[in-house]
């Protein structure tokens, strides 16, 4: 396991592709300037009139009700576009991540929410996490699947999803093409990871996995549905993201409980970087043994509507080595916002930190007790990467 | 009773790290804890190097050692594989039990491999490409009709064949079947099919069509959960398939 010499992304994450030490996202991240943004504008301004087909909407917003989807939203609506929002609901909806749902709909939009049936999602949540320590693999189905079939059914042939991972965060780029239009076996390889028509087994049925289909390619181009990025044409930076949200309708971030869980032994003092990352420190006092943040993070805005979240990130931090804090440091490193320095002092925090604050949900979610919890995660947990010392997993090639 | 179908695990080893391929070109690698093989029937351990170094050889046999040894299931090793020494490697050495010969595959190197281990342990791989060719390279190696070369292999002394669609390769749209009612009915050994595997229900389609093993390594998390899924998944809908796989 190495690290990237630039930011914190260690070359266990799944595809990325490392030279001379660096990171591809911090590769294309350093090479950012000599983008032609103004060009790339006008080519969006021109694919928009090209599909505009629909009455009422000229693309669809997938959105999720957190500031990334929502930043999107507003961004097009200030180039004078309407946007549909379509909304695939999270498995365990956290109470901050639905008030920020309902004041972005509030605040002008409009939104189609689709809710799968909760009993196959939790014997689905259930089952991947067993099997692959990733409760939320048919939610990446679904939120993948639900805007390209609204689409389709709609015949609104533009949807826009914020950001391409694979080139900001690191990954494996198909070709220039794939950073700017959505490709679907990308995306079923990599961001699904499965073919939905593989889970309809014990006692689900095939009717039963629908919402998780992605439309057929026939129907798909048959509408002319075309899916883009965002952040290929305009730019992309979650902590502006956060920011502009925040102006826009009083985006709130997650309050965790301090004082439970691993990262008590690990407490650092607040230094400046993570000030600079809290969005409401500024904004209002904090109550006495709270902090914006989420477990595993040191930041309180991303990734912060689904309860099983933080038990998503905790299984990254056990399968891949590297945590939610590690990920955050990571984006916030190549975007300018900290020093590697800081980073590296937030993910030896952080990273790792169990998610404490929403587990009883989680396991009444998942049917499961914590024991049973702990036993699949240790199944998961990869001997190259962790060794035990003294009863306790560590990294063999902790950052530094 | 009817001999079980078989699930098989393949693993592409390049430059002995685990890696998908797309039309047989290395496309980006496997996270080790991603690949579990446990729950396959049996494994195929593939070097895809190209032109490897000595260095790079011994690293795979190293792997192919270690997944034919701790991985507890069946494996056959392949890739590279022109000479009976490397035979003797991997069956002696790497305690596999047969080897996978490709375009190595020529009429004294098959009926020694027949010859001194059986025919069950010698598979010839074929490559097809989407006009039924196969394709190969270097000499001595098999090209020619699907069906010619097939027989030719099987009087060589081939126990098995394995028949990977190019095109196909890393495709997730389901295995090249045109070919395979055909083939399967003009050889008298089981014919295991490779290349296009994006779900349970393209090995439904392949074993319908005639295949006795179904071999999938770029579909996603090939590990101990999702390989007994397949089993599950294909033994409710009536395949004969190990469905108690544990």
């Amino acid at each position: 396991m190495k690290w990237c010499k630039s930011c914190l992304m260690p070359d266990t994450r799944p595809r990325v592709v490392f030279e001379d030490g660096v990171c591809n996202a911090c590769r294309y991240h350093a090479g950012k300037g000599s983008i032609d943004y103004e060009g790339r504008r006008r080519q969006f301004t021109e694919l928009v009139a090209r599909k505009r087909r629909h009455p009422a909407y000229d693309c669809i917003v997938p959105f999720s009700g957190g500031k990334d989807s929502a930043a999107v939203a507003y961004r097009l609506r200030a180039l004078g576009l309407r946007p549909l929002l379509v909304t695939y609901g999270q498995l365990l909806w956290t109470d901050v991540g639905r008030r920020n749902f309902d004041r972005v709909v509030a605040d002008g939009f409009d939104c189609i929410y689709s809710r799968a049936d909760q009993r196959v999602s939790r014997a689905l949540a259930r089952r991947f996490f067993i099997e692959r320590g990733h409760p939320k693999q048919h939610y990446d189905a679904g939120v993948n699947a639900v805007p390209v079939r609204v689409a389709v059914d709609m015949g609104i042939p533009l949807v826009v999803f914020a950001e391409h991972g694979e080139t900001e965060y690191g990954g494996r780029i198909a070709d220039e093409e794939a950073r700017r239009r959505r490709d679907l076996a990308e995306v079923l390889e990599h961001q699904v990871g499965d073919d939905p028509r593989n889970w309809a087994i014990d006692g689900i049925t095939e009717k039963e996995i629908f919402p998780y289909l992605y439309p057929e390619i026939d129907a798909i181009e048959r509408v002319g549905v075309e899916a883009v990025y965002f952040s290929y044409y305009f730019g992309w930076d979650i902590y502006e993201n956060a920011k502009l949200m925040r102006e826009k309708i009083g985006f709130q971030q997650a309050h965790n409980r301090i004082g439970r869980g691993r990262w008590l032994a690990n407490t650092v003092p607040v230094d400046d970087a993570v000030r600079l990352m809290d969005l409401e420190r500024e904004a209002r006092p904090y109550r006495k043994g709270w902090w914006g943040k989420s477990d595993g993070s040191f930041e309180g805005y991303d990734s912060i509507d689904d309860k099983i979240d933080d038990l998503d990130y905790w299984m990254m931090h056990v399968k891949f080595g590297f945590g939610r804090a590690a990920r955050q440091a990571s984006r916030l490193t190549q975007y300018g916002h900290l020093t590697r320095e800081q980073g590296l002092a937030l993910v030896r925090a952080y990273d790792g930190e169990f998610p404490e604050t929403y587990i009883n949900d989680v396991l009444d979610y998942l049917g499961m007790t914590r024991e049973e919890l702990l036993a699949v995660a240790d199944k998961h947990r990869n001997s190259e990467i962790w060794q035990k010392k003294d009863g306790v997993w560590c990294l063999r090639n902790p950052p530094e | 009773m009817a001999l079980k179908l078989r699930i098989v695990a393949a693993l592409l080893l390049n430059e002995g790290v685990l890696f998908r391929t797309r039309r047989f070109v290395p496309d980006y690698r496997y996270t080790a804890s991603f690949v579990g093989i446990g729950c396959a029937d049996e494994v195929v351990v593939l070097d895809i190097t190209r032109r490897p170094t000595v260095e790079q050889r011994e690293e795979f046999w190293r792997r192919a050692e270690v997944l034919a040894t701790e991985g507890m299931t069946p494996t056959l090793v392949g890739g590279g594989i022109s000479e009976m020494g490397e035979v003797d490697r991997a069956i002696r050495g790497s305690c596999a039990e047969g080897v996978v010969v490709g375009r190595g595959a020529t009429e004294r190197l098959v009926g020694e491999v027949a010859a001194r281990y059986g025919s069950q342990a010698c598979t010839v791989a074929l490559d097809v490409d989407g006009e039924g060719m196969v394709r190969g390279r270097g000499e001595g190696a098999v090209s020619g009709r699907l069906l010619e070369c097939a027989g030719q292999a099987v009087r060589w002394g081939a126990g098995q064949l394995l028949i990977t669609s190019i095109d196909r390769d890393g495709s997730l749209e389901g295995y090249e079947l045109a070919h395979l009612p055909a083939l399967v009915a003009s050889v008298p050994v089981p014919v295991m099919v490779a290349g296009g595997c994006g779900n349970w229900g393209h090995m439904q389609a392949a074993f319908a069509a005639g295949a006795s093993a179904c071999a999938t390594s770029n579909i996603f998390h090939i590990n101990e959960s999702g390989m007994r899924s397949a089993h599950r998944w294909l033994a409710e809908r009536g395949v004969n398939v190990r469905g108690d796989a544990a």
